[in-house]
């Protein structure tokens, strides 16, 4: 069944559009333009619908993605969530708990957000999306050792600015 | 020994033998990473939701729709587009136009110069006017006026806060971004900090305040006004008549948290956070001796918790 198909196209939709949300915020868009940027690559999926296979629809949206011109100002403001199901039981008297949550959700985006953005867009990818080494390497178009590289980087940094003590 | 670029990467795959994880944990403690890692692992990050973004394709499509049968919508040509090619004359227009500013600029300048004042985190300081006028600017403020233009219009732009103490004479305006007062009196304090909110006390005399929609009030002595979302309130009477931060204190009335927290750290060399809370209103007074007894002070009125790690203080609900 081809992409022009509503329930195929939909069924695309449900699958990629959180992936492509957080590739495009890890490359360094804000969630917002992130969003739109995602409805026009959709769009455009729509359109070419006639010449795009149902299983080459998705790195059809990845290539899309990668080629949308990202602003030059960009700033990272990656926000974190608790996933649904498996945020931590909350125990209202013990604010003590709720606090070290808190501040860990917070100290993690921050050290997110001052990474670099190649090293961010692995971090995110690998940790958040679940994607391999080898299948980043594919959508960025890089070496697998520069992903590992990258990825390094980006845990040497969380490790140096959240556990390495220095006294 | 240095260590490979790649070598975390490859240990957080679980790629590395035995061996390699001991010569690892040296440098590191994996053990705390990973239970870092496994934390982070309940996170996610923040996307918009599924219904609202396919809501939006839906409208994109139907936009597009009338031209999908028309035109490849890869190619969009403009050269070919008859209303696009440009009239001769424009081309002078934008070679004149640079040319007239810069005229402009040289013949108007002395009219238009404007001296500028600014303060920095923590810091105070005071202006004193050929005519007797004075403003004492607080943390983080910036005042800018015309000297040339002071015999003829006394006017001040305030981005932050500065208590003005005005000479008689020509009508005396200050403009901010959230509203304008002008001076009818003598004494008075503007605290400003962006287009939607201002506070505006009166110690002496009048003023009046007006609003980016042009509303006005009238203030007396000892009453005060704020403007909050580009709309001003009601007038009401300060429970003290002094200038709070020069006394060493804050006196906030219904004012939401992320503007009491904001306002506090200039006087402070500290950060606050205070997720899901900044909505909430305070009324109150905030000692600015000291940075703990202002925190103990403002958790105890909202039933709030406070932390201090390095320098920044959370602030997170105890109810």
């Amino acid at each position: 069944m081809s992409v022009c198909a509503e329930a195929v196209f939909k069924d695309v939709f449900d699958r990629c559009q959180k992936p492509l949300q957080v590739f495009l915020q890890a490359r360094g868009m804000v969630m917002h333009k992130a969003a739109d940027s995602v409805q026009d690559c959709f769009v455009k999926l729509w359109n070419n619908c006639t010449k795009v296979e149902r299983d080459k629809a998705k790195s059809y949206l990845f290539t899309i993605a990668s080629r949308l011109h990202i602003d030059e100002y960009r700033k990272a403001e990656v926000r974190l969530k608790y996933r649904r199901g498996l945020s931590p039981m909350v125990v209202k008297e013990d604010g003590q708990y709720k606090l070290e949550e808190q501040e860990f959700k917070y100290k993690l985006e921050q050290t997110i957000n001052n990474m670099t953005d190649k090293n961010r867009a692995v971090f995110l990818l690998n940790r958040f999306e679940k994607k391999t080494y080898k299948e980043i390497a594919e959508s960025l178009d890089i070496s697998v050792k520069a992903v590992e590289k990258r990825m390094s980087a980006a845990l040497k940094r969380l490790y140096q600015e959240n556990i390495f003590q220095k006294k | 020994m240095s260590i490979p670029k790649d070598i975390l990467a490859k240990w957080a795959a679980g790629k590395l033998s035995r061996e390699q994880q001991q010569s690892l944990s040296e440098h590191y403690d994996l053990d705390a990473l990973q239970a870092w890692l496994d934390r982070q692992a309940g996170l996610e990050v923040e996307t918009v939701s599924e219904d609202s973004l396919w809501k939006g394709i839906q409208e994109k499509k139907k936009e597009l729709r009338t031209d999908k049968k028309d035109s490849p919508p890869e190619s969009k040509n403009p050269s070919t587009n008859i209303s696009s090619r440009k009239p001769e004359w424009l081309k002078w227009i934008v070679f004149l136009l640079p040319l007239i500013f810069l005229i402009a600029y040289f013949m108007f300048r002395s009219q238009i110069a404007m001296t500028t004042i600014k303060t920095e985190k923590a810091e105070v300081k005071t202006h004193l006017f050929a005519d007797g006028t004075t403003i004492d600017l607080a943390p983080q403020t910036e005042i800018r006026f015309n000297e040339n233009q002071w015999e003829t219009e006394r006017l001040v732009v305030l981005e932050g806060q500065a208590t003005f103490n005005v000479a008689k004479g020509n009508p005396f305006i200050v403009q901010t971004r959230s509203g304008d007062v002008e001076v009818l009196g003598t004494q008075f304090d503007i605290w400003s900090i962006n287009r939607d909110w201002m506070r505006v006390q009166c110690y002496e005399g009048k003023v009046s305040v007006s609003d980016p929609q042009s509303d006005h009030i009238i203030l007396e002595a000892a009453e005060e006004v704020s403007i909050a979302n580009g709309k001003i309130g009601g007038v009401q009477k300060m429970t003290n008549n002094k200038v709070d931060w020069k006394a060493q204190y804050r006196s906030f009335t219904t004012t939401p948290i992320k503007l009491v927290l904001l306002d506090l750290e200039r006087f402070f060399d500290i950060r606050f956070v205070a997720s899901g809370l900044e909505d909430e209103v305070f009324t109150g007074v905030i000692t600015l001796e000291n940075v703990e007894q202002a925190a103990r002070y403002l958790s105890t009125t909202m039933a709030y918790e406070f932390k201090q790690k390095e320098n920044t203080i959370y602030f997170t609900s105890s109810k």
